[in-house]
């Protein structure tokens, strides 16, 4: 695996692999040379990698209605998986 | 088979309307939440009563489905007492109101399901018929309410706001909002800032109390309100403009640190830096509670608005859907939420029985407002207005139509000569 390849018309680098200046500038040599700010890392985002509890297998949370609640602690029912 | 009416969205438009479909007769209300908590946008609110809220107040006790302000008060902090712009408010404390809420739901009978996010709708024959959770469990009903609001995903706001502020809708750990309407095809529209940009930003914030100097949590407390004024070099008047609480644009807001004891310290003036806050004296050592990330705003509002008429039904090819709370259109509060919220989840059970949906009249101040924002709604100016029956243009109007009063008796006779009195007491089926 290369760090730095040839593409059509450009070079491209892979910000994992590439360590060349890593530890010895406070900025990417590669960004900071770039003339079109072309090869800022992309950072991925928290945005795409937030996963809802839901998503992760949580079950609705269901409190059953009715004068039996009143002064008491409320108990909720968990429902049957559905979908094993 | 009982009849089943579902509420998608437990913020204060729906917890009002799962209510008042119980109240109506419904045998089966659920009452569908995505997070852990009901009240939504709840959470951070407090204030009550203040301007022609009062009157809207009274109007929606006279007509019967005042429950949750009954709840509010006695759950109030501070009553009848003013601040810049605003008289005869009163707050509920924000820290305590949730469970009260919530048991107060279930003792009239509604089923509430928390982390049960919706994200899929079944559809037949222009009906819906069931909506699909994200845990994939399948929740049949024969009549919808959609009061999922207006904030999140995190996208709109990282997109068209600030940014994420970590606020109390939590996208994140719950996943964010899906809209009922938008999911079955109708098109919704979108509130815009003055600018014409996309959406609201509201400025509410709150900071946590044991970080103020003692005497100000002491006035605070005592009073209810405390009002630090602003170095002139750090006032910001052009800031209030893009607020969604147009009723708390006035200048006061931006020339002074204004803060409300709602439980937490509610913190009226929008979007002051965390680093500027602490040059004031007795909040040097001030922090945000909510939204965590204060210091740029809060969260994005006023996107995805229904279509709907006077009646809260959806307008669109879908014949039993109903809305409520900023779902049906630009009006901004909590106040406005339950009375959109009464209405939708009364009229989604009339539907049920095969009755008139009840219609408020312009000589109610509530009825006026629920007409008059779905005409606004028409218009490229009215998208950029938010309206509140506690300031601004809404409030003007009220005035002008000589609504506004705080005469109890004059709203119980307003409320009888329309023939409404106690209406969403009665059942319908």
């Amino acid at each position: 695996m290369q760090a730095i390849s040839a593409a059509a018309d450009q070079y491209v680098i892979d910000d994992v692999l590439c360590v060349e200046c890593k530890g010895y500038f406070a900025e990417a040599r590669c960004k900071w040379a770039c003339p079109v700010n072309a090869c800022v890392p992309e950072r991925e985002s928290y945005l795409v990698r937030a996963v809802s509890l839901a998503n992760k297998g949580a079950r609705p949370v269901i409190y059953k209605g009715g004068p039996k609640v009143a002064g008491r602690v409320l108990q909720p029912h968990q429902l049957e998986k559905v979908n094993p | 088979m009982a009849k089943r009416v579902i509420i998608v969205g437990g913020g204060w438009a729906g917890s009002a309307a799962a209510l008042c479909a119980r109240k109506a007769g419904a045998e089966e209300v659920i009452l569908l939440e995505r997070t852990d908590s009901l009240l939504g946008t709840g959470l951070v609110g407090g204030i009550m009563r203040n301007n022609g809220r009062m009157t809207a107040t009274e109007e929606m006790i006279a007509m019967g489905g005042g429950d949750l302000f009954e709840v509010c008060d006695r759950n109030s902090r501070h009553v009848n007492f003013s601040f810049p712009g605003h008289k005869h408010a009163s707050l509920y404390d924000v820290a305590k109101i949730e469970p009260v809420v919530k048991r107060y739901l279930l003792e009239k009978g509604v089923e509430i399901w928390n982390f049960s996010r919706f994200t899929e709708v079944d559809v037949r024959d222009g009906s819906i018929v069931a909506v699909y959770l994200e845990s994939g469990d399948r929740v049949e009903g024969d009549v919808f309410v959609d009061t999922t609001g207006s904030c999140g995903a995190q996208t709109l706001c990282t997109d068209n706001g600030n940014g994420c502020v970590m606020c109390v809708i939590r996208c994140p750990t719950f996943g964010p909002r899906v809209s009922l309407v938008g999911k079955v095809g109708i098109k919704e529209k979108a509130g815009k800032k003055p600018d014409g940009s996309f959406g609201a930003m509201s400025g509410s914030c709150k900071l946590s109390k044991e970080t103020l100097a003692p005497h100000i949590r002491e006035e605070l407390e005592r009073t209810g309100m405390v009002m630090v004024p602003m170095p002139e070099h750090m006032i910001n008047r052009k800031k209030l403009g893009v607020k969604a609480c147009a009723q708390y644009a006035l200048s006061e807001y931006a020339e002074n640190v204004i803060l409300l004891d709602t439980g937490h310290a509610k913190l009226m003036s929008p979007f002051v830096p965390l680093h500027q806050l602490n040059q004031l004296p007795g909040l040097e050592e001030a922090r945000y509670v909510d939204p965590y990330a204060g210091t740029v705003g809060n969260s994005m509002r006023f996107t995805d608005l229904s279509p709907r008429d006077d009646a809260m039904k959806v307008e669109g090819n879908i014949d039993n859907l109903f809305c409520g709370g900023e779902k049906a259109g630009l009006l901004v509060g909590h106040t406005e939420a339950i009375v959109t919220g009464v209405l939708g989840g009364h009229n989604a059970v009339r539907a049920l029985a095969g009755k008139d949906p009840i219609i408020l009249p312009d000589s109610i101040s509530i009825g006026d407002a629920v007409s008059h924002v779905r005409e606004e709604m028409e218009t490229e100016r009215g998208l950029k207005t938010k309206f509140t029956f506690s300031g601004s243009v809404y409030f003007e109007r009220m005035k002008e139509k000589g609504l506004y009063t705080t005469d109890k008796d004059a709203i119980v006779k307003r409320v009888k000569k329309a023939g409404l009195e106690d209406v969403f007491n009665q059942r319908v089926m």
